[in-house]
């Protein structure tokens, strides 16, 4: 008789049950998603911005549910875009004319935008529905709770952004690299720029459901940072990133099965810190030189 | 070619909210030359080279490149940032960063067709790169990051070259290999503009000066504006680097 837990292991990798599926493909979407996205956020030097945006759409969550009372999964993605953009236009007031220094801005507005989230949850915990709306699945991140037809939504918004990413990737990496060189050859780098800012907010948003918005900025930093070590092409970075973010989600939702009460979010998130480690630390033990021969053709 | 006239510049004022950097500047740059821009630090020289390159939206002032305006002047040229203002851990290799010089041609969607890998050959190969071509930009040296910037702007075929500060951190040998390249591009009929801070080496550099405090001090070739007299309108009276500057431009 197999233990237990190897039991349900084996009973994932059969894929039998409809939910097992949803949950699986809607995590490993996700981890794509964060892992390609992730790099133009890790190079723009927007980490923190991430993280910042991902806790402020915890008010938006709450705030559409309490007015609406409608946990709709529309409604609850739309307050929590519409926080998290606003928490982005704060922060960049903040920087340009507020006088703040940029990692202090940061805190402040990651920090007020989360309090104020904190405490809205607490009116919805008491409200009626709220175990219905799953909005404690918001914070740890949930792929069980992911429905088909979100699952698709989920699957299409990353077949969009994979192909975003390829058809602008001239833009993108020119405006990215060297912004002043990008005008002077004819390209609009501040258009880039604010693209790829709300295209991040959107992600983060996207993403919050499985990985939890605790956790968000973590899955958008911790592939990018792991395939910037190890490749010395964009090209390469980005699909090295988005292959780690989709192990990493498979292997959260294969956790959550197996371990029940073991959220996908977290669960992806230790992976993906797991295989940081082991790279970065396979990495120190070899010279620089050495470096440049293993990185080879990548 | 407008009257070999490379950049011309009327009426130029650049202001940051109450500091004023340039206040009403007309210079004329002729083409083909390799000319060197000196002053004192926050002289307006960064200003200078931000204006031309469009950077900055400048509160008066027309800049003409070849006798263009706007976008079609920007088309032009090619600028070498200050390697402060470059993420060197960015993932990119030496040959990614000269094929980025064909970009402006090839838009958003042409493909690299033979001649473009054959410009970004020899835009490599003048810089003196090819060995180093499939290398991360983190593992070059100060000059050849260097050299790796104007290899793009050989690539990109720019009229008009512009460089701020690009000896800064940069070691004596690769001063001189940068320099080479920079003479050689000038020999194809290049104009290229050079941001400097070294008074000992300005007069060896470069085919003509331009000194800049606020405004244009001087202009000219350098034995006439490596005068002390000159030199202290832009520095005030820091005698000895005058005296120094004078005796290596004799």
């Amino acid at each position: 008789m197999n233990p237990l837990w190897l039991e349900r292991a084996l009973e994932f990798l059969a894929f039998e049950y409809a939910f097992v599926q949803y949950s699986a493909l809607s995590a490993v979407v996700v981890g794509v998603m964060c892992g390609v996205s992730g790099v133009w956020m890790v190079l723009r030097g927007l980490s923190l911005v991430g993280d910042a945006t991902a806790h402020a759409t915890l008010p938006g969550l709450c705030l559409a549910f309490l007015l609406t009372g409608s946990s709709h999964s529309a409604v609850l993605m739309g307050g929590a875009l519409a926080s998290g953009l606003c928490a982005m236009a704060v922060l960049h007031g903040l920087q340009r004319w507020g006088g703040t220094r940029p990692d202090s801005s940061l805190a402040v507005v990651l920090a007020s935008f989360f309090g104020l989230g904190v405490a809205l949850m607490q009116r919805v915990t008491g409200s009626p529905g709220a175990a219905r709306a799953g909005l404690q699945g918001f914070l740890l991140g949930n792929a069980a709770s992911v429905t088909p037809a979100q699952a698709w939504v989920l699957t299409g918004m990353m077949v969009a952004l994979i192909a975003l990413t390829l058809l602008f990737f001239r833009a993108l990496q020119l405006s990215t690299f060297d912004p002043s060189f990008a005008r002077l050859s004819g390209f609009r780098p501040d258009r880039v720029r604010i693209a790829t800012t709300a295209l991040l907010a959107i992600v983060v948003v996207l993403a919050v459901r499985a990985v939890g918005l605790v956790l968000v900025s973590a899955m958008l930093v911790l592939p990018a940072s792991t395939a910037l070590l190890v490749s010395r092409r964009l090209s390469t970075t980005l699909l090295l990133s988005g292959v780690m973010g989709g192990l990493c989600g498979f292997v959260g939702a294969w956790a959550g099965y197996i371990w029940q009460g073991v959220a996908t979010g977290p669960a992806m998130v230790v992976m993906a810190g797991l295989i940081f480690a082991l790279v970065a630390g396979g990495r120190s033990l070899v010279a620089p030189r050495q470096q440049t021969a293993l990185r080879g053709g990548l | 070619m407008t009257d070999g006239i490379a950049i011309s510049v009327r009426g130029l004022t650049v202001q940051y909210g109450p500091l004023v950097a340039l206040k009403d500047v007309d210079l004329d740059l002729r083409s083909g030359r390799l000319i060197g821009v000196l002053g004192p630090n926050g002289a307006g020289k960064s200003s200078l080279m931000k204006a031309i390159a469009g950077e900055v939206r400048p509160q008066a002032g027309v800049i003409r490149v070849f006798g263009e305006t706007g976008s079609a002047a920007l088309r032009h040229m090619a600028q070498v940032a200050q390697r402060s203002a470059v993420d060197w851990d960015f993932p990119i290799t030496v040959r990614g960063v000269v094929e980025q010089g064909r970009y402006a041609t090839l838009g958003l969607f042409g493909r690299m067709r033979a001649a473009d890998h054959a410009a970004v050959d020899t835009a490599q190969a003048r810089a003196g790169l090819t060995e180093l071509a499939n290398r991360r930009i983190s593992e070059l040296s100060g000059g050849q990051q260097q050299r790796t910037f104007v290899a793009r702007a050989l690539a990109r075929e720019a009229r008009l070259v512009l460089l701020d500060e690009p000896f800064a951190g940069v070691d004596a040998a690769s001063e001189r290999v940068l320099m080479d390249v920079l003479q050689e591009l000038v020999h194809d009929g290049v104009t290229v503009v050079v941001v400097h801070h070294d008074l000992h080496t300005a007069a060896h550099y470069f085919d003509e000066l331009v000194l800049v405090k606020g405004g244009v001090v001087a202009q000219g070739p350098p034995e006439v504006v490596l005068q002390p007299d000159t030199l202290s309108r832009a520095y005030g009276s820091s005698l000895f680097v005058m005296q120094d500057a004078r005796r290596s431009g004799q």
